[in-house]
This record gives C-alpha cells, structure tokens and sequence, in this order.
C-alpha cells in the first residue's frame, strides 16, 4: 500500500483542474448550446468526480480490493437506476 | 512496532490493519453513494416528467452562492490531502495547519449555505402553504428535492467537522505520523466524499437547465 503516493504539486495541480472544469460548468450554463448543455455539465462533473477519487482519495495508488470496493458503490447504483429507470422512463401514458 | 501504531489482535501486523480500515471506510461510502444515490435517482425521474417546471424552478436557485460554496469545497478538499500529505511525510506541524484550515473552510460553507436558505426563504422557495405563488405548482418537487439533497448534504459537512476537529486534536496531540495515519486518511475520504456529492448538487441544482 505503501509504494507511492501523490506529490504536493500534483495535489495542488488537480486542485486547479477542478477549479477551472468548475468555471468551464458555470459558463457552459450561460450559452445556448442546444442538446449539447445538459451532457457537456454532466460529464464535466463526472470528469471532477474522477480526479478526486483518483488523487485526493488515492484510489489511483490504492490496492486492487479497494478498487473493488469502490466500483461496487457504484455498481450497485447503476441497479438502483436501471431497474427503477426500466419502469419510470417507459410509461408512456404519463 | 512504532509508538502510536499499536496492533490489535485480529491483525498479523500494522499493513493488514490499516488495509481492513481502509476497506471499511470504502464500504461505508459505498452505502453513502447508494443512500445520495435514492435522491439523484428521484430527481431524475420527476425532472423527466415535469420537465417545463424543473427548468423554471432551477432558475431560482442562487448561483453566485453555489460557486462560492463550489470553490471553498473545492479548496478545502486540498487542504485535506494536503494535511494527510503531511502527515505521510512526517511533517507533523503542518498536519495541524492543513486540517484547520480545512475546518475554517467547512465553517465558511456551512455560513454561505445558511445565507443562501436565508434568501430562499425569502423568496417564497419553501414547498407548502407560502410557496411562490408565480412558479409552477409542480417545481415544489424541485425545491423539496433542493431542500432534501441539499440539506442531508450540509449534515454531511457538519459530522466531518466533528471528525476532523477530533483529528485535529489528535494531530495537535501528535497522534499522526508517516508510520500511523489511517484515521486521519479515512476523515480524508469521507470528507472528499462530502466534496464530490456537492460537485453534481452543484450541477444539478444550479446550472444545468440555465440556460433555457
């Protein structure tokens, strides 16, 4: 577990990154970029979401149970949604 | 074995502890994603059908506030890693310093946000009886799921400045080394966790139907 972890300047590196993808999320929201809005903010987010769990969390340096235990959070939120999305999005009659 | 890296029974040796503990830690917030996942899930559902009311509601929420509140998480997620960073090379001093300012900041959040219900309240942007009158019925869903998500999140900010108050005074104690810091690493987690849940209110709550 030891091997390897983050340097002060890549902390402070991604910092910015995060910083600047927020600015990029609060702009993006003032254009009119027709379908293109909604996705472009969301994978913005995911893309923040991403660097926090890789640097700041340290899954990237982190040993593969816990890359495990951290794809199965997710995993099992994608049940969550695909069952309940599987009912919600195909009533049509709404 | 070091000073303050004392091994339960249960362990062949500090490594496997730790390990157990970080495994933990990503369980719990395996079950944090699942419990904020219900609500982004519900959200989903009734932004799809009433989706006119959902973008007139989501042009009420303060954006200038949800920045500001965007860049102190933001920040005080580094000063986070940064304390933990500190910890991991020895540099006990700092661990301190790093996590204090990480409190001050988790403080300053909680004050913008309580500013920020503040206005809501007066703009009439609490569902019931007093809900503004001019908005849609329906975007009440919206501002019952802003109030939820947005409030279960600010007691999420509120434990983990209990925890890292008790890592401080752990920290100022010199509990923490490059030997021992499992403790202060899993506040790390929880308190980035925190982070990462408001990235997507943020972008949920206000900005994505903006520029309608």
């Amino acid at each position: 577990m030891k091997s390897h972890h983050p340097t002060k300047k890549l902390f402070v590196f991604v910092w910015l990154a995060l910083v600047m993808m927020h600015f990029m999320i609060l702009g993006s929201a003032y254009l009119n970029l027709g379908f293109v809005n909604t996705p472009l903010i969301l994978v913005l987010a995911v893309v923040q979401m991403l660097l926090i769990l890789a640097y700041f969390m340290e899954a990237r340096y982190s040993a593969k149970l816990i890359w495990i235990a951290a794809a199965a959070g997710f995993f099992w939120l994608l049940i969550q949604w695909i069952l309940t999305l599987s009912d919600y999005l195909m009533r049509q009659w709404h | 074995m070091k000073e303050n890296s004392i091994v339960a029974d249960q362990f062949e040796n500090a490594q496997q502890q730790s390990e157990a503990a970080h495994l933990g830690m990503w369980t719990f917030i395996a079950t944090e994603i699942l419990f904020f996942g219900g609500l982004f899930l519900a959200y989903i559902v009734y932004r799809h059908f009433y989706f006119t009311e959902f973008v007139a509601a989501s042009k009420h929420t303060e954006v200038l506030f949800g920045t500001i509140n965007s860049i102190i998480l933001l920040t005080s997620s580094l000063t986070m890693a940064l304390a933990v960073h500190a910890a991991k090379e020895n540099y006990r001093l700092q661990i301190s310093r790093w996590l204090a300012l990480t409190i001050f900041l988790g403080l300053a959040f909680l004050a913008v946000k309580g500013l920020e219900y503040h206005d809501d309240i007066e703009n009439k942007l609490v569902p019931g009886a007093h809900f503004d009158p001019s908005l849609p019925a329906q975007s009440q869903i919206f501002f019952w799921l802003y109030w939820t998500m947005t409030g279960l999140h600010a007691i999420h900010v509120t434990v983990g400045l209990g925890v890292l108050s008790t890592m401080l005074l752990l920290a100022r104690k010199e509990k923490f080394s490059a030997n021992y810091n499992t403790p202060l690493t899993l506040a790390g987690l929880y308190w980035h966790f925190v982070d990462i849940v408001w990235l997507f209110l943020f972008a949920l709550l206000y900005v994505i139907s903006r520029h309608k």
